[in-house]
């Protein structure tokens, strides 16, 4: 199985593209090589070979693998390569038509001066399935969605169609299976974590906020309780001004209604006067 | 007729007055994030529509205005306490507590809506809306083409602006019944395809291979829910500052 420097691109399951480089295989009888390059090889072959040889030249083969099935693409082939006529033994509309189809198939079939070697950005290739969906026995056509591939090179005798050479078996290619887009579930994920820690603090900050704000509400309003004057009976009637070059005692006016001095029997009625103002009448204490 | 203040009720006047100073700068700062999330630069508010979750622009509408309006009542705070008179100050903190409460809503919105973007929900979008048919011109039709006018033209610009393909890549177009889509290859400065085939197979610089990035606005979003929390966060500790501060004044 060919194994070294295989590189493939799928792009699109219609057009499974692969770059082969079958290994150098030497045919005893016919003395042609097959290099180790790309896909193109059947380019490069040796024009001596070209001159004096016609040999049909025919590119990939598609043989799908499949495991349930005890027959596949491959082993039919081997069973085939040896008879006549090769390329009508399976031609493309048939080959993977019905379960008992052979599942290969023979493509570009032609000399190799007619042979397509289309080179993009420095890369040689060949694109399989490049027809698209086409009907006529041997052409370009795409393969079965889903399938498993292999392909290789072979070179056929234009008389009978005998197959003289071949390159080695490809590895496989497993083509994407198709996917129906609204099987694509594209339902919640899933609480982030942002996304909680975002809302859990900030609605615990705001029931505490409206919790305090009702608290303070409710103490301003109602349970404030009045707040006392501090009276020290004596000592605002009169008092000294502490002036130290000239003490001279102060006599309080709101105490000048009461021309006595305090005793036991008469104390001192304490009064409060609203916003200080000694114009106002005083209430007692 | 007021009591000389002491001092420490001097100082807390004053850090209060600075958080409000605090708040006020934090508010104009911000606002201007919740206009450059909602002007949509980049024109993603179709993709948005299309899902039925557009409820991150309602976060970032009222995260605007919460903003704005906790810029101009902390000012006004800074007045309030500076002459603490009760019926200002009572104002003051009613007013923060509503605008506190809207500014919450606004928050909770974009971080809760956010969840709703997983990139399946764009993949599976684009693949049933980019470029189908348009049904019939009717008035109850509108929306319909509304969505997917707007989903191929987004998805087009993106395609070739940011050089990507996809949600997850080329693949998407492939695996999911779909179509070759050539705004994947690369174009040159005319438009022009520069290479077709080699855009067909794959090869790398005419394929844009990259994942589409993660929309900004999802990035943006995190400024309306974050950044509102943070303001949030600062804000609970000035008002039951200024809370305090109204209990322990004299009637």
């Amino acid at each position: 199985m060919a194994r070294n420097g295989h590189r493939y691109r799928y792009w699109n399951p219609m057009h499974l593209i692969g770059h082969i480089k079958p290994n150098g295989i030497h045919s005893s009888v016919f003395d042609v090589t097959f290099w180790c390059t790309k896909v193109d090889t059947v380019c490069s072959t040796s024009h001596t070979e070209q001159r004096k040889r016609k040999h049909s030249i025919a590119f990939l083969f598609f043989l799908i693998l499949q495991p349930c099935y005890i027959s596949t693409g491959v082993s039919n082939f081997d069973a085939d390569k040896n008879k006549t006529y090769i390329d009508t033994l399976s031609p493309y509309p048939t080959a993977f038509s019905s379960n008992t189809s052979k599942k290969y198939f023979l493509t570009k079939l032609g000399l190799q001066k007619d042979y397509p070697c289309p080179v993009v950005a420095g890369t040689d290739y060949f694109r399989v399935g490049s027809d698209g969906s086409c009907s006529t026995p041997n052409c370009n056509g795409i393969l079965p969605v889903g399938s498993t591939a292999r392909f290789r090179y072979v070179l056929i005798n234009p008389a009978n169609k005998t197959v003289v050479a071949e390159s080695l078996w490809s590895n496989n290619i497993t083509l994407y299976p198709l996917k129906d887009p609204e099987s694509i579930d594209n339902g919640f994920a899933g609480r982030s974590a942002s996304m909680i820690v975002i809302t859990s603090i900030l609605c615990s900050f705001l029931a505490l906020l409206l919790l305090l704000l009702l608290i303070m509400l409710i103490y301003v309003l109602c349970c404030r309780e009045e707040k006392q004057e501090i009276q020290v009976p004596g000592s605002v009637r009169m008092y000294d001004t502490h002036n130290l070059k000239d003490p001279s005692p102060y006599v309080n006016r709101a105490y000048e209604d009461e021309p006595q001095r305090p005793t036991a029997t008469s104390p001192i009625r304490l009064k409060s006067y609203t916003d200080y103002d000694l114009k106002k009448p005083a209430t007692e204490l | 007729m007021t009591p000389d203040l002491d001092t420490k009720d001097r100082c807390f006047r004053a850090l209060l007055i600075w958080s409000n100073l605090v708040i006020a700068c934090c508010g104009i700062a911000l606002m201007p994030m919740c206009i450059f999330f909602i002007s949509d630069r980049g024109r993603l508010y179709v993709l948005v529509y299309a899902t039925g979750n557009d409820s991150i622009w309602r976060g970032a509408w009222k995260g605007l205005f919460t903003r704005f309006s906790l810029f101009c009542t902390s000012i006004f705070g800074m007045h309030a306490i500076a002459v603490s008179k009760i019926n200002i100050l009572l104002a003051y903190i009613l007013l923060m507590a509503i605008i506190y409460a809207f500014e919450v809503a606004s928050a909770i919105t974009a971080a809760t809506h956010k969840d709703w973007f997983v990139p399946d929900l764009f993949l599976k979008q684009m693949l049933q809306k980019y470029n189908k048919p348009l049904p019939d011109n009717l008035p109850s039709t509108q929306d319909q083409i509304y969505v997917i006018n707007g989903i191929t033209e987004t998805w087009n610009r993106f395609m070739t602006e940011s050089k990507c393909c996809g949600v997850y890549g080329p693949e998407d177009w492939v695996k999911n019944e779909s179509h070759f889509r050539q705004q994947c290859c690369q174009q040159d400065a005319m438009g022009a395809i520069s290479h077709l085939e080699a855009c067909k197979i794959g090869v790398s610089p005419f394929l844009h291979a990259q994942v589409t990035l993660k929309a900004d606005f999802i990035r943006h979003s995190f400024g309306v829910s974050w950044f509102g929390f943070a303001i949030l966060c600062w804000t609970f500790f000035v008002i039951l500052g200024v809370i305090f501060h109204y209990t322990q004044l004299d009637f």
